[in-house]
């Protein structure tokens, strides 16, 4: 047997990567993403269990109450809309169906992306001529206008309208960046080693490429997700939403239509918006953050005074 | 220890086919598009012989196309035009997906960049592991693990349940290469293409793998073709010695004879440009400040009549092709001189032209 | 060369802040270079010489940071210059060259405007055609001041970086591994060139390579480094041909020779070491092939072997608190 060793089995020094299953502490270092991972973690609480943060509803909270237009007070924390339903009580339950419309359009619109922009790069040629010429063409396209259209025709107020609409609207940023990496990794070594060791195509890019694009396939889904939060509300504030939904853009369509601001309650016009945005900020700060946890060179540097190391 | 010597290798005693052999090689790549388009040339006619447990040197400086062949060799291109023969069968007649697999078992691949080289969301026993699946298709799962132990103790790397596990990161640039050559011996390769195995690794690193190539070809009788552009360490390990520029052959034969006793004006040129650091500084090759072309629609002429010292009026207008000059040794140049007395004991021989 | 050194580094130590504990890249070097001297500092990844390039040109940026040590240069201390008078004397007095041209050169920007550029940056008056005449001296056509860099060969780009680099005529100029990215004969080729025109124009170079093979033919003097630390150092044809460090001799015959007998070589298994946490006493003990008892306990100094100087325990003194239980001829 050969005599020659090469040295003990010593870890390689100064490793640029993060440590495999240090991700969860990576997140707890990182003060972006723990404020962004507690955030979003009280939303999925509030969505999951919404009943333990307003506890002595009974019922629908769209139930119609008798005390129309109220002010903050003690019975209703942020006072009541046009119909006497309790504000609060709508923007704790109406989490779930934000949330939902964020994950399930965010995931479409990554897949969607990935799919394409990896098959692009990969295929080459004229597969990816026509790939990316596909991905411009929804790149240009206006979205809200096409939003409105879509959902207007393809019937007001169904959810799952919206949700394809904005998965068709939100994929083609991620394709793009997904398909600039992906050039950039098919020339890696590993790949073709794949290749020459026999491999098929399909294999190497779902089992060899893609797990080395997770971070910008995490980051693109965090993206897509921030994306479909604020456009939903958007759509639903403009009316394109089914007016009888628990959600926040529906929320701020009602507190519109009935005179919010006019009519001095600025709790029910504020609160769904500030929701929105808190929700999207869980989302953004996530999105920085994986960015640094992954690619140590965005790493805020401290700049402390090195203190010398040799005694 | 290792077995360098290069006297073991009974070139006589092998009237057996040679295990790969190449006819004609040539590789052409659009550059451009459309109208416009021209071909570049990466490498054109080329001939090599590789027998078994053989190490062959293909060296020349980047753009040479040495790259080129080894992915000829590995089915990553496919030839412009030409042949490659592997055990008598031309590959082109490999059609079958078994067929194809078959060979890529035989004739595996090493690369240059050991922290490229190794996917990074993987244990370093992926590529080993699945090397095994594809080829090895009737082994056992605990046989499979089994033999990639196996291997990466071959390599040199201990202990190796400990090492698979770990990730690419963890292991040094010289451990990675090992991996690497372990990947390549998971499914008892013929030939390893190895392309610039070392040129990415410290100089006190190299050794260890120049020697782990010697040794590979003599206890597990794998031949290899060793692309590079460091002529040192080529002379270190290989038997025989190809020299390559602009998409040729310029000159190939025994290692030895090659440095010794130099027939093309290239060779000469980058042996004197090679630093060693015992020698004493030699005198020589100042005047030039060249680089090799990108062959890109050449007219017909030697393609080094530009830089070449000895440079004469055919050379701009035959190409000269590998004339045989010496035992085993030969070069493509109009005005190289046979080794004295060889002519002679040949049957035929047009007379040299006079050295300009 | 009895004159006043261009360059004195005393003592020079970068450490990289890195949150637990600091890494020490380079640790206490000490180098002196003469007006008109080729100093070449030679090690493998890791070992730091990079870094202290870098730290002698005052190019580091944090984490990295000197925390020790002064850097001397025609009489003034670099590290305690302001950023104002580093500028002034920055390409006029020192210039820098670096590894890789392409990286160095601004793509979208030809070569005659990048000389511009440098030029406006200081207020030194130089001669219209200055940008013609020094790619002159490195051997370019200055037609191709108007060329882009992806326009010119690997080689001409490394010239061309150099002849940025002389814009001034600096005293001092330092080069990366300039030429690390081209083959053999090129490298040849732009090392002749440099040699030649440190004749003509006097300069002082420091030259960090990887490569001792090349630098064995044109520097004078030679500075071995390894896991930050300085190894060796001496006249160059000294340190060659009696090395008096286990780790410059490993390195050394690590180079398969072209010329002479063909011999089996063993390289110098194992790795460098991680500098968060370097071995006990002497750096190179895990790796070195003549290591003795104390070599993991004593951290070894610079020590005077003859005209060379090694960190080695081999040549500490007999009056140092060592106590060698086994002392092998490393040259032999």
């Amino acid at each position: 047997m050969s005599a020659i060793v090469a040295g003990t089995a010593a870890p390689a020094p100064s490793a640029a990567r993060r440590p495999r299953g240090g991700l969860f502490r990576a997140i707890l270092h990182n003060r972006k993403a723990m404020l962004g991972a507690v955030l979003l973690l009280l939303f999925i609480l509030l969505a999951a269990f919404p009943h333990l943060f307003v506890p002595w509803l009974h019922g629908d909270p769209r139930a119609i109450g008798d005390m129309p237009l109220q002010h903050p007070s003690g019975k209703h924390w942020l006072g009541t809309t046009g119909l006497g339903q309790d504000v609060y009580a709508q923007l704790i339950y109406s989490t779930r169906e934000s949330l939902i419309i964020a994950v399930v359009a965010g995931l479409g619109a990554t897949i969607l992306s990935v799919l394409i922009g990896v098959s692009a790069a990969y295929l080459g040629g004229f597969a990816d001529d026509v790939l990316s010429m596909l991905t411009d063409i929804f790149l240009v396209l206006p979205a809200f206008p096409l939003i409105i259209v879509l959902a207007t025709y393809a019937g007001k107020g169904n959810l799952t309208v919206i949700i394809i609409t904005l998965i068709v609207t939100g994929w083609s940023y991620g394709a793009r960046q997904l398909r600039a990496q992906a050039l950039s990794l098919r020339n890696r070594d590993f790949l073709e080693s794949a290749r020459v060791r026999g491999e098929r195509r399909s294999y190497i890019i779902v089992v060899e490429m893609l797990p080395t694009m997770t971070s910008l396939i995490v980051a693109n889904f965090l993206g897509a997700a921030l994306y479909s939060v604020l456009t939903a509300a958007g759509l639903q504030f403009l009316g394109l939403g089914d007016p009888n939904s628990l959600s926040w853009g529906t929320m701020l369509y009602w507190a519109q239509n009935q005179g919010a601001l006019v009519n001095g309650l600025p709790a029910w016009a504020l609160s769904p918006g500030v929701a929105v945005a808190l929700l999207g900020v869980s989302f953004a700060l996530l999105n920085y953050a994986f960015d640094e946890i992954s690619n140590p060179a965005l790493r805020p540097v401290r700049r402390r005074r090195a203190r010398s190391a040799r005694s | 220890m290792t077995d360098l010597s290069v006297e073991k290798l009974p070139e006589a005693a092998a009237p057996t086919a040679p295990l790969l052999e190449t006819k004609d090689l040539t590789r052409h790549f659009r550059v451009g598009r459309g109208f416009s388009a021209k071909l570049l040339h990466a490498a054109d006619d080329v001939n090599i012989t590789i027998d078994q447990q053989q190490i062959v040197a293909l060296a020349g400086e980047s753009g040479s196309g040495k790259s080129t062949i080894a992915r000829l060799l590995a089915g990553v291109y496919k030839p412009t035009s030409g042949e490659i023969y592997y055990q008598g069968r031309a590959l082109s007649s490999l059609r079958s997906r078994r067929d194809q697999l078959a060979y890529r078992s035989d004739v595996p691949m090493v690369f240059q960049d050991p922290f490229s080289s190794l996917n990074p969301a993987f244990r370093v026993s992926h590529g080993i592991l699945r090397s095994l699946k594809l080829h090895g298709g009737h082994l056992t799962r605990e046989q499979r693990n089994e033999e990639a132990e196996r291997v990466v103790e071959a390599v040199g790397l201990s202990p190796a349940g400990d090492i698979m596990h770990r990730y690419p990161y963890e292991l040094s640039g010289g451990q990675r290469q090992r991996i690497g050559f372990a990947q390549a011996l998971a499914h008892k390769p013929k030939l390893i293409l190895a392309d610039e195995p070392v040129s990415m690794l410290d100089v006190s690193i190299r050794i260890g793998l120049l020697n782990l190539m010697a040794e590979l070809r003599s206890s597990a009788g794998v031949s290899f073709l060793y692309i590079t552009h460091d002529i040192a360490s080529a002379r270190y390990v290989a038997d025989q010695l190809l020299i390559m520029y602009a998409g040729h052959i310029v000159e190939s034969g025994p290692t030895e004879s090659v440095l010794a006793n130099p027939k093309h004006p290239y060779t000469d040129l980058l042996l004197g440009a090679v630093p060693d650091p015992r020698a004493p500084l030699t005198v020589g090759v100042e005047g030039d400040t060249g680089e090799p072309p990108k062959v890109i629609d050449p007219t017909p002429g030697c393609r080094f009549r530009w830089r070449c010292p000895l440079v004469v009026d055919e050379c701009h207008h035959i190409t000269p092709t590998l004339r045989r000059l010496g035992e085993g040794h030969e070069a493509a140049c109009h005005v190289a001189q046979p080794d004295p007395g060889f002519l002679s004991s040949q049957p035929t021989n047009p007379a040299p032209p006079k050295k300009g | 060369m009895p004159d006043q050194p261009v360059l004195e580094v005393r003592g020079l130590t970068v450490a990289y802040d890195t949150g637990d504990h600091p890494v020490v890249a380079v640790d206490q070097v000490d180098l002196d270079v003469h007006p008109g001297e080729f100093v070449g500092v030679v090690g493998e990844s890791g070992c730091g010489k990079s870094t202290l390039l870098f730290a002698i040109a005052q190019l580091l940026s944090p984490p990295a940071a000197i925390t020790a040590g002064s850097v001397l240069f025609q009489g003034q201390n670099l590290v305690a210059m302001s950023e104002k008078k580093l500028a002034a004397l920055r390409w006029r007095d020192f210039s820098v060259v670096m590894q890789s041209a392409m990286n160095a050169l601004n793509p979208v920007m030809s070569i005659g405007s990048q000389f511009r550029d440098a030029i406006r940056a200081h207020d030194e008056p130089v001669a219209d055609d200055r940008p013609a005449e020094v790619l002159r001296l490195v051997g370019i056509d200055p037609i191709h001041l108007k060329s882009y860099p992806h326009q010119l060969s690997g080689g001409m780009r490394q010239r061309a970086m150099i002849a940025m680099a002389l814009l001034f005529t600096p005293d001092l100029i330092i080069m990366d591994e300039p030429t690390s990215a081209l083959d053999v004969v090129a490298q040849r080729s732009l090392m002749v060139q440099i040699k030649e025109l440190q004749r003509q124009l006097g300069f002082a170079v420091v030259f960090v390579t990887h490569d001792m093979s090349l630098i064995s033919h044109f520097s004078d003097q030679l500075m071995v480094m390894y896991a930050g630390q300085v190894m060796e150092l001496g006249a160059t044809r000294a340190v060659f041909d009696h090395p008096a460090h286990p780790y410059s001799k490993g390195l050394l015959d690590a180079f398969p020779s072209i010329r002479g007998p063909k011999v089996p070589l063993t390289g110098i298994p194992g790795s460098p070491p991680d500098l968060a946490h370097p071995p006990s006493g002497c750096r190179f003990h895990p790796r070195c092939p003549v290591a003795f008892a104390d070599c993991s306990k004593v951290e070894p100094e610079l020590y005077q072997v003859g005209s060379v100087q090694a960190r080695c325990l081999l040549h500490a003194p007999p009056d140092a608190a060592t106590t060698a239980t086994a002392v092998q001829d490393v040259t032999s």
